[in-house]
């Protein structure tokens, strides 16, 4: 259901888009080609994997939510390994894996749509939109320093691990707890990192008439060439926040009462 | 073998359910297990079965801590709860082949037998069943799982009338030597007949474990206008009383009026202690 509604967004969104940029390139005639290329296609990737980690990996065990299907599956004469890794291959591994393949083909499909609808109703071949180039899918440019790949993978794989743990933490209210919960982390971060910034400097943050907010450099104090303090502390800190959730989420099913 | 040792257990935020409780129970039997409303029936079919856990003290399933959940020991239980969880998308003939295979004794002639004297029909959906006839799948599933320990909590509730017997006669001639059931009910005369040891549940302890043959080889249940002098508990029935006293070597041996029972020792008229007693002046 969720990758069909992907299909038509995708669908939609082309066609209008497409058809703003035709009529602009061959009745305006300015001059601009706005058509879709396939850098465009990164944008609505990524949201996708955020979708998918709240609507589909995070309704990871499904069963526990409520108590009469819980005390059916707790019995279930298997071991808590089993349960665990049905769900994890059922609500993680597989949507993440399946998911850039029937995005890809809904991008071919969509563009083969649109391309066939314009040649028979307004007997015109084009080159563009093009369709995703699969592996472009998840390459970044590359002048980009590679601690900002480490980053943005953790942070890709983070979301849905966290969404799996929430599955059994928060039951049916995963979709909005574990988000906010991730939001109030995120935030008392960034609120004691403005901390730390005013223990070593006290005139870093001044509030009143003479307004000043200074916080400290993330780029500064390089551990490794390259490799600030900060971002590698928060890399680790994220790595270890994945492996913990698998970890978690298996304990929690152990213990789990119903 | 069930072993339960100083077991005490509370929900979160509420008083204590089960305080030290102590318990055995050897394989083969059929168990009743009564007790007030909230005395802990069904919560003592869940820390049996593993569902949930003891604050403190220990329960063994044979070997097995149920709080391991561990295969070997879920294979062997079967609990049928008050509120069923089935796939109401389902046929009973699909929800069979889906279940079936995690129960490695499970016979399916003893299913089609029992479905047939229940009257259902396999290739209905589950979801188009009333539930009493859900139940009445639930209940032939069980009993054909062979395993080793049933636990029923309230298996008659919602069944008609013809089909509580064919209950009653399906758990007798369907249960093994080495089967053990535990019927958890507050419907006394749905099990009378049926139920070789009774346990009564209260105060956050077993008040009374009690062999059926035992209870009517040393008490005698009747029926009187006036009260006999003898008699330990009494209460209104019609136009006389119902009445419990001690047996006497002279007297027959009469039918344990379960609900009488349960009443005497929910006053606490009679109590594990009235047995105690009793052994020790016969012997």
């Amino acid at each position: 259901m969720f990758l069909l509604l992907i299909f038509l967004f995708l669908y939609i969104f082309y066609s209008n888009y497409q058809t703003t940029a035709l009529l602009s390139k061959y009745i305006i005639s300015d001059g601009k080609n706005i058509a879709w290329e396939a850098g465009n296609y990164q944008g609505i990737f990524i949201s996708g994997i955020f979708i998918l980690a709240i609507f589909a990996t995070g309704q990871s065990f499904l069963d526990l939510r409520e108590k009469k299907a819980a005390r059916q599956y707790l019995l279930l004469p298997a071991s808590h390994l089993e349960k665990y890794l049905v769900q994890f291959l059922g609500r993680f591994l597989l949507p993440l894996m399946i998911y850039p393949i029937l995005f890809w083909l809904a991008s071919v499909l969509s563009v083969g749509i649109f391309k066939l609808s314009l040649l028979l109703f307004e007997n015109k071949a084009i080159d563009f939109p093009e369709a995703a180039p699969f592996f472009q899918l998840f390459s970044l440019p590359s002048e980009q320093p590679t601690i900002i790949y480490w980053i943005l993978w953790s942070i890709f794989l983070l979301i849905p691990s966290l969404m799996f743990l929430g599955g059994i933490i928060f039951g049916k209210l995963n979709f909005v707890l574990m988000p906010l919960s991730v939001l109030l982390f995120s935030g008392l971060m960034a609120l004691s990192f403005l901390g730390l910034s005013w223990i070593l400097q006290l005139d870093s943050i001044i509030l009143g008439e003479q307004m000043k907010f200074e916080v400290l450099n993330f780029d500064k104090s390089e551990i490794f060439p390259g490799i600030p303090l900060l971002l590698l502390v928060i890399i680790v800190l994220f790595w270890i926040a994945i492996l913990l959730s698998y970890v978690v989420s298996y304990y929690r099913l152990t213990e789990k009462e119903a | 073998m069930i072993s339960i040792q100083n077991l005490s257990f509370s929900y979160p935020k509420k008083d204590s359910l089960f305080h030290e409780l102590n318990w055995e129970c050897s394989d083969g039997s059929i168990i009743g297990l009564l007790g007030k409303n909230g005395a802990g029936k069904s919560t003592f079919l869940r820390l049996l079965s593993g569902l949930i856990f003891p604050k403190n003290g220990e329960v063994k399933v044979g070997l097995q801590n149920p709080r391991d959940r561990q295969p070997d020991f879920l294979k062997d239980i079967f609990l049928i709860p008050d509120e069923l969880a089935i796939p109401i998308h389902f046929k009973v003939s699909d929800y069979t082949k889906m279940m079936a295979p995690f129960y490695p004794q499970f016979n399916f002639v003893r299913f089609e037998m029992l479905l047939k004297e229940f009257e259902i029909e396999e290739n209905a959906k589950l979801g188009d069943f009333s539930f009493g006839q859900q139940k009445k799948v639930v209940l032939a599933f069980g009993l054909s799982t062979n395993c080793k320990l049933l636990l029923f909590d309230e298996p008659t509730n919602g069944l008609d009338i013809p089909s509580k017997s064919t209950f009653r006669k399906a758990v007798a001639a369907n249960l093994g030597d080495q089967q053990t059931l535990i019927i958890a009910t507050h419907l006394v005369k749905d099990v009378e007949n049926l139920i070789d040891r009774v346990v009564i549940l209260g105060d956050g302890k077993v008040k009374l474990d009690q062999n059926l043959l035992a209870l009517s080889d040393q008490l005698n249940f009747g029926y009187a206008i006036e009260m006999p002098e003898t008699a330990i508990y009494s209460e209104k029935g019609g136009v006389g009383l119902h009445f419990i006293q001690t047996r006497q070597e002279n007297q027959n041996q009469s039918q344990v009026n379960l609900e009488l029972l349960f009443n005497a020792v929910v006053s606490g008229a009679i109590s594990a202690q009235t047995f105690l007693n009793q052994n020790q002046t016969t012997s």
